[in-house]
């Protein structure tokens, strides 16, 4: 690949590989881990996405395990590709599904879901 | 139709006619006749209409891309009237105030477009508003996902050159098709090397632009994909990709045949006009299905 840029001799051929950039904000990690089971309540969920995410036009929101939603605060300014959420107070120990939307730089919209346990 | 045909509509509309508002202009400044001479009226007098045209079809397709990406990222068509919305929409984005020039833009190009300029200020402002248009589309697409950085810088740059020199080709062929049609049958050869000139004159213009575009539109792809090669033709990023890549390329073969083999038989005085006007509409054609493939794939996901 390299070697073939090489011959094109584009300038931008170091700047491209360095940054392959992905657009269309995926979901990259998320704390809690996706599918993980931690043993006490998070005070906020984290996720990170492959893409920087506009802020005004994201969101997450939590269900516990019987349907029933999780208060949670809007999403706070952060690293560009980060979405926080704060938890409001404690959470029992369960099945939890957190259920995202993002809108990323190129205004592009994605959305998922996916879950973790609580115990203790 | 799905909201994704509807989006993708819009957008290849709309790009069809801002590359005739820039191309056409250029045509006309680059390569038109000296005011002395008598020129080419009749193709002169259509290109004015159909710019006359292309003007709201812009300004409405335009309108309807800003629209279909909003109620895309809010999740639903409610949200374009909603003031809140709107608000968060043009104040609490990057491509927002973007947005605002956008719309600016176009009421500009609307209010032109009724103006009695003199031809020449008219087609110049045209040109300028559509080039601006143009660079301004890079930051509502997959070029804007390299944020405030060199890397960023790159992309956007590579975007607005792609589109401008895409655009003084492809914008220019409805000139050229109607300029080697107004040439009938030539009768004497004052009109055929007329033709021929002219066709020599786009031709060298034309090459500068492809070459500009191939070069920004490997950029783009390679900014786009990078690494994921490998799985590009498991996509429909990269299905759609290979046909506008095929389109392209063939293209580029009429191109040759006008400017190596219809052109001069022209200008040796046989027969080459009819070649040259199926040749140059066949080339428009394919352009414009190039235009649809680009319209699709700035909304699809490029392979991880």
């Amino acid at each position: 690949m390299r070697h073939f840029l090489g011959v094109i001799g584009f300038a931008f051929a170091g700047i491209v590989l360095a940054t392959a950039a992905f657009a269309h904000a995926h979901l990259d990690r998320a704390v809690p881990a996706v599918g993980a089971t931690v043993a006490a309540s998070p005070e906020e969920l984290q996720l990170t996405f492959t893409q920087d995410v506009v802020l005004a036009f994201s969101g997450v929101s939590l269900k516990a395990a019987d349907g029933k939603p999780v208060a949670v605060g809007k999403p706070i300014a952060g690293p560009a590709n980060t979405l926080h959420v704060k938890i409001d107070g404690k959470l029992a120990p369960g099945k939890y599904t957190v259920t995202w939307h993002a809108v990323s730089v190129d205004t592009h919209r994605t959305q998922g879901d996916y879950q973790f346990t609580i115990a203790p | 139709m799905s909201d994704f045909d509807l989006l993708a509509i819009a957008r290849w509309i709309h790009f069809a006619a801002v590359f005739a508002l820039f191309g056409m202009p250029l045509f006309w400044i680059l390569c038109g006749e000296d005011r002395q001479k008598s020129g080419l009226p009749q193709s002169l007098r259509i290109s004015v209409l159909l710019l006359r045209i292309a003007v709201p079809v812009a300004c409405v397709s335009g309108v309807a891309w800003l629209a279909g990406t909003l109620a895309n990222m809010a999740g639903g068509y409610a949200s374009v009237l909603d003031p809140k919305t709107l608000q968060l929409f043009f104040l609490a984005t990057q491509f927002g105030p973007l947005a605002m020039l956008r719309l600016g833009l176009f009421l500009a190009l609307f209010v032109i477009g009724v103006l009695p300029l003199t031809r020449r200020a008219w087609f110049f402002a045209l040109l300028v508003i559509a080039a601006i248009l143009l660079v301004t589309q890079a930051w509502f697409g997959h070029a804007a996902e390299g944020g405030a950085s060199l890397a960023g810088a790159a992309m956007i740059v590579a975007y607005a050159v792609h589109l401008l020199a895409g655009a003084a080709w492809l914008g220019g062929l409805p000139v050229l098709l109607l300029a080697l049609i107004e040439v009938r049958r030539p009768a004497n050869a004052d009109e055929t090397q007329s033709a021929a000139r002219l066709c020599w004159r786009f031709s060298a213009m034309a090459i500068v632009a492809v070459v500009l575009v191939l070069l920004s539109g490997i950029a783009n792809t390679l900014f786009r994909v990078g690494d994921a090669v490998g799985s590009l033709l498991l996509t429909a990023y990269g299905a759609v990709l290979l046909v506008k890549l095929l389109l392209v390329a063939a293209m580029l073969a009429l191109a040759y045949f006008n400017r190596y083999v219809a052109v001069p038989q022209l200008a040796e005085g046989r027969r080459g006009l009819l070649h040259l006007r199926i040749s140059v509409g066949t080339e428009l054609a394919l352009g414009i299905l190039v235009l649809g493939a680009a319209a699709v794939l700035g909304i699809l996901p490029p392979p991880q």
